[in-house]
């Protein structure tokens, strides 16, 4: 308690406080791009920080990292373009509730359940640290491969009504992530002798295209039939009831985005699509999602603010990062004297407390901002379409090239746009291709280096503990929705008789 | 009204003029004109870090603009592809390791080593063979792990971050020394090896102090082996390759190279710059939180010289593994 009192106390000095502000504003920003990632921010940022000390230093990163969870969803919302891969999940209800005109809604919604997941996970970060940090241990390839078999099991429900189109879509997804450096032989596959393929196709161009590209394309083709959409906006934020009646879906984004969080390798993009499909597995009216329904908004934003203070319990607590941007605070704790690992709470007791309350802060921060910001956000979309849709692309090509400097990831990025417009009149979505290119790596080198550890004994996936759950809850996951219908039908059945 | 605007326009204008034309004055004096550095991984990683610090005294030793930024692709194959299409001007530099020494022994870029001159390496993190110390530990020492090498071979299980990268080479070329095979299991990266070894997934992982130096402290694991010739300060009881008698000598390094062609007087004003840069403070603390020692810097001929020797052997091993482009 002491010692989060002075973290608490040192937190408040202006210097640092600022230091929260400005990561969170800037994370925001960085967030809302297209293409502009957290990991990216975050790197950028460190050499700024070279000169700080180490608590506004490491608790800007921190709060960068937050703001730009956050920051995501804005841009999903408002223009379907996820800000951040963790946002994609967000554009499935947020942005056909804005369109309804309730924009205000979608990002208030957005806004309160990422707050609430961030500042779970902190109070879950000081807490159980150290005693959480050996779930990621535990985790070995086995493990993981059963959770991305769980996760690649949401394709059937997630995206268009129909399971054989999304189906093929997860195919899809998982023969793109195919491309590029077999990681296990080290050979690269599909690469036509070309030095771009060699190291793969990189998801966040798909991902832009697939959903912000592909959109600005349809809103071209509405401009051109001069379909006129009703404008009207409203700025009005979520009431008191609604934001209570997501409270179960609020609980248990927070606890899948921790436990995502805690994973190594894992963030909160895999968090994200796992908490909208739980919300919706458990929603009284799962037909609403996908039509901009509040569940379908909190639960995805949620999970992957939850993911960040997950995220941060095994970096700080075992020097193994939990994702992407906290491989790189992983580096500016380094710089700053800092070895993260078991000894770190003991080594540097305040700073880590510090860091801690300055990420609680961040949360609360966007939280305001956010709040406060959504009234003005909204307004974006009274830009007439034939003024926004070419800023939105323009966006998107800068964001595509600024995330490795090269032009191969713009042409993928416009390539994907088309395929996906093509798609949607089709009747496919984006998103079980999206879903296959971030687990299919994942569920491919999982299962061959399990089987290279476990000497090729295929049954090590249903003798360990961890493992056996996640292919339990598959199984149900799948079985589910036939054993109710069955049970529906025997019991419309016995009323006939 | 317009005729202040008009002189504002005109006064502007020579401003710009003389602006333009002191940048002209300067040009026979390197460097006059932007220097582009290119790394080929992505932003935070550890070549990036390496390469900011170094940056920021070399903008005042150079008094030149340098910017950095990432040209991925093949293992540096597009970084070294860039580099042979662009004039030998000494304004376009490239970020070495060896990773990329692999891409072109691998025959996977259009560069080779006599394509490139050295000007600096920085970096020099030695690769150790990393054991589980948690709750007793599998093993007590490297020749417990030999052991069982020797007894099943194949089945002791070696973590290493890619293949076909330093670990792989490094556990490979430790392996022929010793006369045993291992199996090499792939990870993404140091934290997933660390991961594995906790769990006792793997018998052994091929790590670097800087990223295990965090668990040693702890006493959750330690190094069986380091594959250098003198003992290591932080590991004083850490035997060494070189010690058991073992010809193995393996470090994940980074410098910086130039094309080759590059006016000698040009090369040496570069290289007498890094030599300053990191003598300086900033670099000297990096190098120590990363754990590694003053000897990484190498500047120069010496760093030509290193990457000599270690050209043929890492075209050696690529072949054995079958890893070049026939």
């Amino acid at each position: 308690m002491d010692q989060l009192m002075v973290g608490f106390m040192t937190i408040m000095e202006p210097m640092n406080f600022l230091s929260v502000f400005v990561g969170v504003l800037g994370g925001m920003i960085i967030g809302a791009m297209p293409g502009l990632t957290a990991p990216m921010g975050v790197a950028l940022l460190i050499p700024f920080t070279y000169g700080m000390q180490p608590v506004p230093a490491i608790t800007m990163l921190v709060s960068l990292y937050c703001g730009a969870t956050f920051g995501g969803s804005i841009a999903a919302i408002l223009v379907h373009a996820p800000g951040t891969p963790a946002a994609a999940a967000t554009t499935f209800d947020g942005y056909p509730l804005a369109q309804k005109g309730q924009a205000g809604k979608a990002l208030g919604m957005a806004c309160i359940s990422s707050a609430l997941g961030g500042l779970f996970s902190v109070v879950v970060l000081i807490l159980l640290a150290p005693v959480l940090a050996e779930i990621a241990i535990k985790f070995g390839p086995p493990e993981y491969f059963a959770l991305a078999v769980f996760g690649l099991s949401m394709i059937s429900s997630l995206g268009s009504r129909s399971v054989v189109k999304n189906l093929l879509g997860g195919t899809i997804g998982v023969f793109i992530a195919c491309v590029g450096m077999d990681s296990i032989s080290g050979f690269s596959r599909y690469d036509f002798g070309l030095t771009h393929l060699m190291d793969g196709i990189s998801f966040i161009p798909v991902m832009i295209g697939l959903f912000a590209a592909t959109e600005v394309f349809r809103q071209a083709e509405i401009g051109i039939r001069k379909i006129v959409v009703d404008r009207k906006i409203s700025g009005l934020l979520p009431t008191w009831k609604e934001i209570k009646s997501v409270k179960t879906t609020l609980l248990r984004s927070s606890l899948i985005g921790t436990f995502i969080g805690i994973l190594p390798a894992e963030g909160g993009t895999v968090a994200s699509f796992i908490g909208y499909n739980e919300a919706k597995r458990f929603s009284k009216t799962p037909e609403k999602f996908g039509t901009g329904c509040l569940e379908g908004i909190a639960g995805p934003e949620c999970a992957n603010n939850a993911a960040t203070g997950g995220a941060m319990i095994p970096t700080m607590a075992l020097g193994i990062p939990g994702s992407g941007t906290t491989a790189v605070i992983l580096g500016a704790l380094l710089v700053h004297g800092m070895r993260p690992g078991p000894l770190l709470f003991l080594q540097h007791t305040n700073v880590v407390y510090a860091v801690f309350i300055g990420m609680f802060l961040a949360n609360l921060m966007f939280l305001g901002l956010g709040l406060g910001g959504a009234k003005i956000f909204s307004q974006i979309l009274r830009v007439p379409n034939y003024v926004l849709s070419p800023i939105i692309l323009v966006l998107c090509v800068v964001g595509t090239y600024a995330l490795h400097n090269n032009m191969a990831d713009v042409w993928i990025m416009l390539v994907c746009g088309l395929i996906g417009y093509k798609m949607k009149a089709y009747g496919f979505a984006a998103a079980p291709i999206v879903l296959g290119l971030v687990l299919g790596e994942l569920i491919e080198i999982s299962l061959r280096r399990s089987l290279i550890v476990f000497d090729n004994n295929p049954f090590v996936f249903f003798t360990r503990p961890w493992s056996l759950a996640f292919i339990i809850l598959t199984v149900v996951g799948l079985c589910m929705p036939l054993i109710t219908s069955w049970i529906e039908n025997r019991g419309q059945n016995n009323k006939e008789k | 009204m317009k005729k202040s605007l008009f002189r504002v326009l005109v006064a502007v204008m020579a401003m710009g003029f003389l602006w333009q034309s002191t940048a002209f004055a300067a040009d026979d004096e390197y460097p006059s004109k932007q220097i582009n550095w290119y790394i080929h991984s992505s932003a935070g990683g550890g070549t990036d870090i390496f390469s900011r610090t170094v940056a920021l005294r070399l903008r005042r030793e150079l008094k030149a603009n340098i910017v950095i930024s990432t040209m991925s692709g093949g293992s540096g194959a597009r970084m070294l592809n860039n580099l042979m299409e662009q004039p030998a001007d000494g304004y376009t530099w490239n970020s070495f390791t060896n990773s990329n020494l692999a891409t072109m022994a691998r025959g996977n870029t259009t560069a080779s080593r006599e394509d490139v001159i050295g000007i600096a390496r920085g970096c020099y993190d030695p690769q150790a063979l990393v054991i589980s110390t948690k709750d007793g530990g599998t093993y007590k020492n490297i020749e417990e792990v030999l052991a069982k090498a020797k007894e099943s071979p194949g089945k002791v299980k070696i973590g290493v971050a890619h293949m076909a990268s330093i670990d792989h080479v490094a556990a490979y070329e430790f392996g022929k020394a010793a006369g045993v095979e291992f199996e090499f299991v792939p990870f993404d990266g140091g934290g997933e090896i660390i991961v594995a070894v906790l769990g006792n997934v793997i018998d052994m992982g091929v790590l670097n102090p800087s990223e295990f130096m965090g668990q040693y402290e702890a006493g959750n694991l330690k190094p069986a082996i380091m594959l250098v010739a003198d003992r290591l300060k932080d590991f004083p009881d850490t035997p060494t390759a070189k010690e058991l008698g073992y010809d193995v000598e393996m470090a994940t390094w980074r410098g910086v190279v130039i094309k080759a062609g590059t006016p000698p007087e040009i090369v040496e004003k570069i290289r007498a710059a890094f030599a300053k840069s990191m003598e300086h403070k900033i670099y000297r603390n990096y190098l120590e939180d990363n754990s590694m020692g003053p000897e990484s810097i190498m500047v120069g001929a010496d760093w030509d010289a290193f990457l000599d020797a270690k050209w043929p052997i890492w075209k050696q091993v690529m072949a054995d593994l079958g890893y070049v482009k026939k």
